[in-house]
Parts: structure tokens; C-alpha cells; sequence
């Protein structure tokens, strides 16, 4: 699971229920503060689609979206089983590391 | 198109006005995306545009989203490539599994087109050749030849009179150089060796307008004195080795007079081989003889550069009438012609552009027949793949991907046999450029390479169409059925319906174009082989066997009464002769026009030839009188008084009783002369059969064109007493000497030259269309032999499955043969056209010629008939 993958994946469980693509990109925002483009987000979406961590459902069309439909992005156990392994693998990792202090300017 | 229904209910109801994004957008989504991720998309697009515009305002919010789409594109497109890769990964094996599988049969499918491609790679490789002669002159555009034809037309020459190149640069500012071109064949001495050599007189003003480069000295100061030559590499280092040749003395021997010293005043690179204009040397005009150098003869090319921005049909209007001011009994006028169309264009029309144009024909029909075998024997190759394209397409395989598949695998093998095609050509090169004469050699030519990769290309992406669109569209369930015949599978009401087991229109259209192809050209080669057959056979009026032909110089003719007597003395010399005209050419540079004779009534059109022979002309060459008498050394009168016409001239000139008359050159002129008319010769051929016979007065007298009758065997040793006599009397003549049927052959070398080419044209035809026949046949036989073993089994002859199979072959035989004959009518018509003395064209070459396809066919496609009649049916019932 790519870094990108892992932040939409928890942003989607975040969401719960209401997680579609302008909203995705809208929670990133406010967690990280970048502007995510689209295009960087359908990517990792479609990956994980294609893993079979998220399930893609289709919505009703709305007047807002041109008529058009949303689709709706649910966190499928196999995801949230991955989300618990990279978890334990963070704190593996980063268990032991107390301080990251930028000392001289460095 | 399947869409969903409230996708299209929603656009309909709501009212999208100043918050819709761009229509543009939309579309670009909607082609990158399938329908439900383009919803997606453009509706979260549109969402947050919406949102942007209230936020920011129209313009902001439009840079936003077309920056988000360009991003959408480029992720797209990256994808796209990387599996478009990994796709043609797998095109790449399952081609070359198939090639594994089938190795006769993609050998044969290769070779034969490659053979095609080699083909048409050296012929162009030749075109090219012919193409750039000439051309690589700096003012290659404004240089011209000048060239004279009569009123009517009917007479046209390049020898012109010395004093005519000067002439036009003095009198005429549309010029800024003229150049006389003299050739001269001579020797050139050099410390007691020498070297024969043909080279030629010049203005000083031709280093400036030809681009000859020059290896040592300086192209303007080359001819500042008269007594200088300029000599070319190749003979430069035959004359002096590695020694520096510039200003050393060498002596110039012109053969027809004493030998001048000249110095070497510069050395030019060797002359390229597509020059029209070759020489060893080159010499200033100042010492041409006087004779060349009056009006009155005719035996200097003239070449002009003209100056920038000048037309040249205004110049031939101003120089047209040049001769006629300057010799009043003629009838001839200037004009120029461009000195690139020299060498392919002949002044009377044709040349050698009629050869490029049929090569060209010649490789592009083989071409065309190595594709069309290929085209052929892809599809029924894949024919045995139903099963394959079956499988891939229930398992999800796009149309899209099965028609790449078949394109790819034959651009692939196109570009396999395109390799071997050039090796192929790179070993052939050599025969043919000693066919053609010719030192062509493979180079980089940016064009060639081009347009032949772009030939196999094509040919793979044309033939790979036809099984590709064909085959992916099937529908999958009949195909895993297995034993479909592909081809007869068409929806009747509904149904898949299975036609007849027989070879199918389209590819039954190929075989009998390729067919038809063979025996047109089979025709047209046994139509050429007997023309030139005809033409090396006919009888010319003299005998051509076992005659000597020499060039003699002037000291050969001075001593030519010894000459004569000494060799006569040898039992196998028969006799000699000479005369002024040749045998094979018809070269009068120095003709008149007027004769009269008693009785004239009328003048009469076109040109009567002037010979001068000897005693012993009709004896040598064996010709007969048809009335009267030849020269006899016993009447003291023949040589001022007497001429012998040939039949043709007694004809035009419509004399009822000829002997007896008086014949009269130049009536009116103080060079007056009045003949006998002696005796009328029995007509015989000057020239190559293309022309007519034309008419022809001979005087006594003899010329440089000497003729001795040998007896048949023993040539060598007769050949070494004549040069050792002739040594003798004239030291230093060169013994160079042909023989007169070879020379004759020499006049049809360029129908020769097409015959050779024709026949290897056949040849390949013939090949590329067996080995497809070859192939076809097998693979025909292959899906048929369930049929066959049933048919044996209730009881069917070896003899009816033989004819079973190859019916349809032989039908499509027919109408192939039937197709070609007209066009090789048409156009052996039109060549034989070219010839005065031709053969008519018979019935029995165009019924040999389809017999021979007929047989040729047969051979091939016997074995594997053959082999299947005569299978044990158990065997091919058991065969799956």
C-alpha cells in the first residue's frame, strides 16, 4: 500500500458512508492542507479498488453534479484488515525513535 | 450503445446554465473514461467547478479545471502505453510460437514475399541509378545540348559543326558559355608507353560550366596555352605510376596525323559513372583539324550554359535557323535540349526512360504478386486459429486487441522478410550490375529506405487487415464448435449457416490475379525470345559468320594494298575488304541530299546513303546483284565513273530502267560529279532491324571499316598471323578487332537486356506464385481430409479425389489465362512496334503460354494431391 493509498483509505473510513470523490478531496484538505488534484486521487482509488480493499457504489444522479451520479467509497474488511497491519508495522517501526529534533539547523 | 437510463433521464431534466463546465471538458472525458468512471468524474469535476466559480469566479475556476484535466489525460495516457506494451509482449510470443508451429509454411510465407521486396529494392536501387545521371552538376538546370532536327521532323542528330559552338556565344547574349565536344579516341605516349584512350576536343570555357573537379592544377589557367592536356586519374596513373604527371610532356598520336607534344596542365577526378559525357582526357579546340572546323561538316556535340532567368524556348526560337544561314541546301534547325534528359530521353522519342518505366512496372507487379501470396497464404493460416480466436474472445478479449494481434504478427513477418529481403538484395547486387553493366552499390538514400520500409509495412498492415477484420468478427460459440469452415458462416434468418467447403471468393480473386500475372509474363518473355530470336536469325542480305572487323588509322590504309596481300597469303584468310559505312550503324555525319539522275520525275523525301567500297565488297561479305554488274578491276572507268544503287533506291527513286543512267552528286554545284549507274545490288540491312531498309548508292573507293572473311576453325591461329603481320607493316597499330555477328548482337543489347530482365521477372513470378500455390494447396487438403478419407472409404478412385482437388484450381486456371491474354497482346503489340522487321504474333505462344502456367501449376500442387489420394483413409479418419 502506497503512502497516498493509506491516506485516502483513512480518510475514506473517516468519512463513513459519505465518502465520494469532492468529498475525499475536501477531508484531505482540511487533515493535511494540501490541494490534491483529482487526478492524484482516482489513481490510488482505482488501486485500491482493483485490491479489493474499497467497494465502489453507485449512487443517485444529482442536479449539483450535472445530473450526473455519485459514487460512493466503502472500506471493504480486506482494507481494514491492511489498515491494521500497516498500523502495527508504523509503531513497529517507529517504536524506539523518541525525538527527531532538528539540532544546528539541520 | 447501452446507457443508463437515469443517467440520461437526469441530463435531460436539469437545466445546466452559467455553473456547467466547458462542453469541451466533457467530451475529453467522455472519450478517456467508459461510462460509469466518466459520470464520476465529470460530475465531481463539476461539483467542485460549481463551487469554485461561487468562491472565485468563472475565470479562476476554468484555469482549476482545465489544469485537472490535463492531469486526468496524462494519467490516462501513461497507462495506456504501459499496457499497450505489455500487450504487444504478448502479440510478439504468440507470433513467434505460430512461426514455431507452422515452419514451412512461415518460411515459404517469408521468403516469398522478401524475394518480392529484394526484387523491387534493387530495381529501384537501378531507377535511382538511371535517375541521377548528370545531376550532379552545379548548373545541372541551365546546361543544355544543342541538337538539330529537320523541318519534318523526321531527321534529328547531336553533331553539329565545330564553328558552331563559338558562333553562339558570340552572337547571342542569352549564353554566358558554349563548349564544343569532340571525342577522340587516341594514344597517348608517355617514355615510349602507350595507351590508348578516348578523349576529347573542348572549349577552355568547359571546366567552368561542367562540374568535374580537378585533383592537381587550376581549371582556369588549364588551356591557357595550346599545347596542353588534361588527363583524367585512372589514366594518370596508368601513364606515369605514382610519379607527379603535372607539367611533364607526353605525346598525343590522334591516329590521322603526326603525333603534337603536350604538357599535362591538370588532373581531374575520375569521372563519376553517371555522366553521359565520359572521356580520358581532354584537349584545347585550337588544335582540332581544319576539316572539324568548317560548317560544312558535322561532328562536334555543342553544349551552352545558359544564363539565369532565361527561357529556354525563346532562345530555340532565336537559334533555330543558325544551319540553315550558314549552309543553304538544308533543311535543319537548333534547339536545345537539357543535358538531364540526355541520357534517358532519346531526341526522337523513347530511350532509355521506356526501360525505367518497365522495370519499374516489372518490380512493382512482383511486388504486387509476393503480396498478394502473403496476403493469401496469412489468412488461410489463420483459417487454422478459429479455435484460438474462439477461446480469447470468451474470455473477454476486445475485437480492439484480436484485430492488433493479427496486425501486428503481420507487420512482424513483413518486417522479418524485409530483413532478408535486403540480404537477399545485397548478394544479388553483384550479377545484376554485371547484367546491367552498371557499379551500383548500396547506399544510405534516405528516399529508399523510407518508401521500401514503408512498403513492408504496408504490405503487412494490408494483408494482416483481411483476417483481422474478418476473423475477430465472428461470434465465438460456432468457432469452439470446431470443423466451421470460417468462411461460409453468414447470418441467414438469424442463424449461423455453414456454406459449401470451398475456396472463397476473395482469396479465389488473388489466386487468379497471381495466375494471371505468370502468364502474362510467361507470353510476353516467349514473344521477346523469339523477336530476338528473329532478329539474330533473319537474313540480312550478307553473310555475318567468321568476318573479322577492324578500325584501321591512316597508316593502316596507306599500306593497304600490302596489308591485303600479305594476308591473303595465309590459306584460311578468304578475302578483304573495306568500306566507309559500317554495317551496324547508319553513321553518314557528312551526308548530301542533292542527286539527281536522268529521268528524274520527282523529288524524293528522306535521305539516300553514300557508300564507298571496294573490289572485293560483295565477294567478302557474299552479297548478290540483282541486275547488273559490281566494280571489276579490269574496267579502268569504275572509279570515276560508276555506281551501284541497292534495290531500295531504284524503288523510291522509281527508275524502270536503271542500268545505264546517269547518276549526278551535288547537280548544280561546282563539285559536280557524273556517274554510271553500273548495277543494282540486292538490298541489305545498315542498321539494326528496327529500321527499314533505306537506300544507298555505292562509289568505289573503301574506308576505314575493314572486313576480312576468315575460313571456319583455327581463329586463334589465324587471328595471331593477321596482328603479327599487321605489326609488322605498321608498327604500333593496335590490334583491335571484333567480329561481325558479335557486333551486330551488340545493336540489341538493350532488347536483350529486357529479355534478361523479363525472364528473371518470370522467373520470380512463377516462384512467389508456386510457393503460395504450394502452400494453399496443402492447407486446403489439410481441412479437407476427413472428406477425402469418407470419400475413400465409399469408394471413391485415387483419380476422382486427384480431380476433386484440383477442379477448382483449374477453373480458376482458366479464366487467369483467359484474363491475360488481351493485355499481353496489347503489349507486345506495342513493342513489337518498335521494330520494322518483326514477327506477327502467333496463336500458338499465347496457347504455349497458358499450357506452361497450366503445367507449372499442376507440378505443384500434384505431390500433395497425390500424397492425399493416395492416404489410407483409416489414417486421415483417425486424423484430428
Amino acid at each position: 500500500m502506497t503512502r497516498n493509498e493509506e491516506i485516502i483509505l483513512l480518510t475514506i473510513l473517516k468519512l463513513k458512508g459519505n465518502a465520494y470523490g469532492v468529498n475525499i478531496r475536501k477531508q484531505i484538505y482540511k487533515d493535511i492542507g494540501d490541494k490534491w488534484s483529482f487526478a492524484s486521487i482516482y489513481q490510488p482509488l482505482d488501486n485500491l479498488v482493483r485490491k479489493q480493499f474499497v467497494r465502489r457504489i453507485k449512487g443517485d444522479p444529482t442536479a449539483r453534479r450535472g445530473g450526473k451520479s455519485k459514487f460512493y467509497y466503502e472500506v471493504t474488511p480486506d482494507g481494514k484488515r491492511g489498515l491494521q497491519k500497516l498500523k502495527k508495522a508504523h509503531e513497529q517501526v517507529w517504536s524506539g525513535i523518541l525525538d527527531i529534533s532538528l539540532e544546528n539547523g539541520k | 450503445m447501452v446507457r443508463h437510463s437515469g443517467y440520461f433521464f437526469g441530463e435531460w431534466k436539469v437545466k445546466r446554465i452559467d455553473l456547467a463546465a466547458p462542453r469541451l471538458s466533457e467530451w475529453i472525458l467522455r472519450i478517456l473514461f467508459s461510462q460509469d468512471y466518466y459520470l464520476e468524474r465529470s460530475g465531481d469535476l463539476e461539483e467542485t467547478y460549481a463551487e469554485l466559480v461561487e468562491e472565485s469566479g468563472p475565470f479562476r475556476a476554468k484555469v482549476w479545471l482545465w489544469f485537472q484535466i490535463l492531469k486526468l489525460c496524462f494519467g490516462v495516457f501513461r497507462m495506456n502505453i504501459v499496457w499497450r506494451f505489455i500487450m504487444f509482449k504478448n502479440y510478439l510470443k504468440i507470433t513467434l510460437r505460430n512461426i514455431r508451429k507452422n515452419v514451412i509454411y512461415s518460411f515459404m510465407n517469408i521468403s516469398g514475399l522478401s524475394i518480392g521486396l529484394a526484387c523491387s529494392l534493387l530495381i529501384m536501387l537501378w531507377v535511382h541509378h538511371e535517375l541521377s545521371y548528370d545531376r550532379f552538376h552545379e548548373n545541372v538546370d541551365r546546361l543544355y545540348r544543342v541538337v538539330y532536327s529537320s523541318d519534318d521532323g523526321e531527321l534529328y542528330g547531336t553533331y553539329l559543326p565545330g564553328p558552331l559552338a563559338p558562333y553562339l556565344r558570340e552572337h547571342f547574349p542569352d549564353f554566358i558559355s558554349t563548349t564544343g565536344f569532340r571525342p577522340w579516341e587516341a594514344k597517348i605516349v608517355f617514355n615510349n608507353k602507350s595507351f590508348p584512350s578516348i578523349g576529347s576536343y573542348v572549349d577552355p570555357s568547359f571546366f567552368s560550366m561542367f562540374s568535374f573537379p580537378f585533383e592537381k592544377g587550376e581549371p582556369k589557367a588549364a588551356f591557357s596555352h595550346p599545347n596542353s592536356i588534361v588527363i583524367t586519374k585512372n589514366l594518370a596513373v596508368k601513364l606515369f605510376g605514382r610519379d607527379d604527371p603535372m607539367g611533364k610532356t607526353v605525346s598525343y598520336n590522334s591516329g590521322v596525323s603526326e603525333s603534337i607534344p603536350l604538357t599535362v596542365t591538370g588532373i581531374l577526378k575520375d569521372i563519376p559513372q553517371n555522366s553521359h559525357l565520359q572521356f580520358g582526357f581532354l584537349l584545347p579546340f585550337e588544335i582540332l583539324y581544319d576539316w572539324m572546323k568548317t560548317w560544312r561538316n558535322k561532328n562536334v556535340f555543342a553544349y551552352v550554359l545558359l544564363k539565369k532567368n532565361i527561357i529556354p524556348e525563346e532562345v530555340n526560337q532565336k537559334i533555330s535557323g543558325v544551319l540553315k544561314a550558314h549552309k543553304h541546301d538544308n533543311n535543319l534547325n537548333l534547339h536545345l535540349q537539357p543535358i538531364k534528359r540526355i541520357h534517358l530521353h532519346a531526341l526522337g522519342g523513347g530511350g532509355r526512360i521506356t526501360y525505367v518505366y518497365t522495370f519499374s512496372m516489372i518490380a512493382l507487379l512482383v511486388l504486387f504478386i509476393a503480396c498478394l501470396n502473403f496476403m493469401n497464404l496469412s489468412t488461410a493460416q489463420s483459417e487454422q486459429r478459429l479455435k484460438e480466436i474462439g477461446v480469447k474472445k470468451v474470455v473477454g478479449c476486445s475485437r480492439f486487441q484480436l484485430v492488433m494481434q493479427f496486425l501486428c504478427e503481420s507487420m512482424i513477418l513483413s518486417l522479418l522478410s524485409l530483413l532478408l529481403a535486403v540480404f537477399i538484395a545485397v548478394l544479388l547486387l553483384p550479377s545484376l550490375n554485371s547484367m546491367l553493366g552498371t557499379q551500383i552499390v548500396f547506399k544510405w538514400i534516405p528516399n529508399l529506405v523510407l518508401s521500401i520500409i514503408s512498403i513492408a509495412l504496408l504490405t503487412g498492415v494490408v494483408s494482416g487487415s483481411y483476417p483481422a477484420l474478418l476473423l475477430s468478427s465472428f461470434h465465438p460459440v460456432p468457432l469452439l464448435k470446431g470443423n466451421v469452415p470460417f468462411f461460409k458462416l453468414h447470418h441467414r434468418n438469424g442463424k449461423l449457416t455453414e456454406g459449401k467447403n470451398r475456396i472463397p471468393l476473395f482469396r479465389k480473386t488473388l489466386v487468379i490475379i497471381q495466375f494471371a500475372l505468370s502468364v502474362g509474363f510467361i507470353g510476353c518473355i516467349l514473344f521477346i525470345n523469339q523477336q530476338l530470336h528473329h532478329m539474330r536469325n533473319k537474313d540480312l542480305g550478307f553473310d555475318k559468320e567468321n568476318i573479322l572487323v577492324l578500325k584501321a588509322s591512316r597508316e593502316f590504309l596507306e599500306k593497304a594494298s600490302t596489308i591485303k596481300q600479305e594476308l591473303l597469303n595465309h590459306p584460311r584468310v578468304q578475302s578483304i575488304s573495306s568500306s566507309l559505312l559500317r554495317l551496324d550503324t547508319w553513321e553518314s555525319s557528312d551526308f548530301s541530299s542533292a542527286f539527281s539522275w536522268s529521268g528524274k520525275t520527282k523529288e524524293i523525301e528522306g535521305l539516300i546513303g553514300q557508300n564507298w567500297v571496294d573490289h572485293d565488297f560483295l565477294k567478302t561479305l557474299n552479297l548478290e546483284m540483282a541486275k547488273g554488274r559490281f566494280f571489276f578491276r579490269e574496267f579502268s572507268s569504275d572509279p570515276t565513273d560508276a555506281v551501284i544503287l541497292n534495290e531500295t533506291a531504284v524503288r523510291i527513286m522509281d527508275i524502270k530502267e536503271p542500268l545505264g543512267k546517269e547518276f549526278i552528286f551535288v547537280p548544280g554545284s561546282p563539285n559536280e560529279r557524273k556517274k554510271t549507274i553500273i548495277g543494282v545490288i540486292k538490298d541489305y540491312h545498315t542498321e539494326s532491324l528496327r529500321q527499314e531498309i533505306r537506300p544507298m548508292v555505292l562509289e568505289l573507293g573503301g574506308g576505314r571499316n575493314v572486313y576480312i572473311k576468315l575460313q571456319k576453325g583455327h581463329i586463334t591461329e589465324t587471328l595471331s598471323y593477321i596482328e603479327s603481320k599487321i605489326k609488322e607493316i605498321v608498327p604500333g597499330e593496335p590490334f583491335d578487332y571484333t567480329f561481325l555477328d558479335e557486333e551486330l548482337d551488340n545493336l540489341y543489347k538493350n532488347e536483350q537486356l529486357l529479355g534478361h530482365l523479363v525472364r528473371y521477372g518470370t522467373l520470380l513470378v512463377l516462384l512467389i506464385s508456386s510457393v503460395g500455390m504450394f502452400s494453399l494447396a496443402s492447407f486446403s487438403i489439410v481441412r479437407r481430409t476427413k472428406e477425402i478419407g469418407i470419400r475413400k472409404l465409399l469408394g471413391a478412385s485415387g483419380f476422382r479425389i486427384m480431380f476433386m482437388l484440383t477442379k477448382d484450381l483449374i477453373n480458376m486456371l482458366l479464366f487467369s489465362i483467359v484474363a491475360a491474354w488481351p493485355i499481353v497482346c496489347f503489349l507486345m503489340k506495342k513493342w513489337l512496334d518498335n521494330f520494322a522487321y518483326r514477327i506477327s504474333l502467333s496463336v500458338w505462344i499465347f496457347l504455349l503460354s497458358g499450357l506452361m502456367a497450366l503445367v507449372i501449376a499442376l507440378l505443384t500442387v500434384s505431390y500433395q494431391s497425390i500424397k492425399a489420394a493416395a492416404a489410407n483413409p483409416v489414417d486421415s479418419l483417425r486424423y484430428e
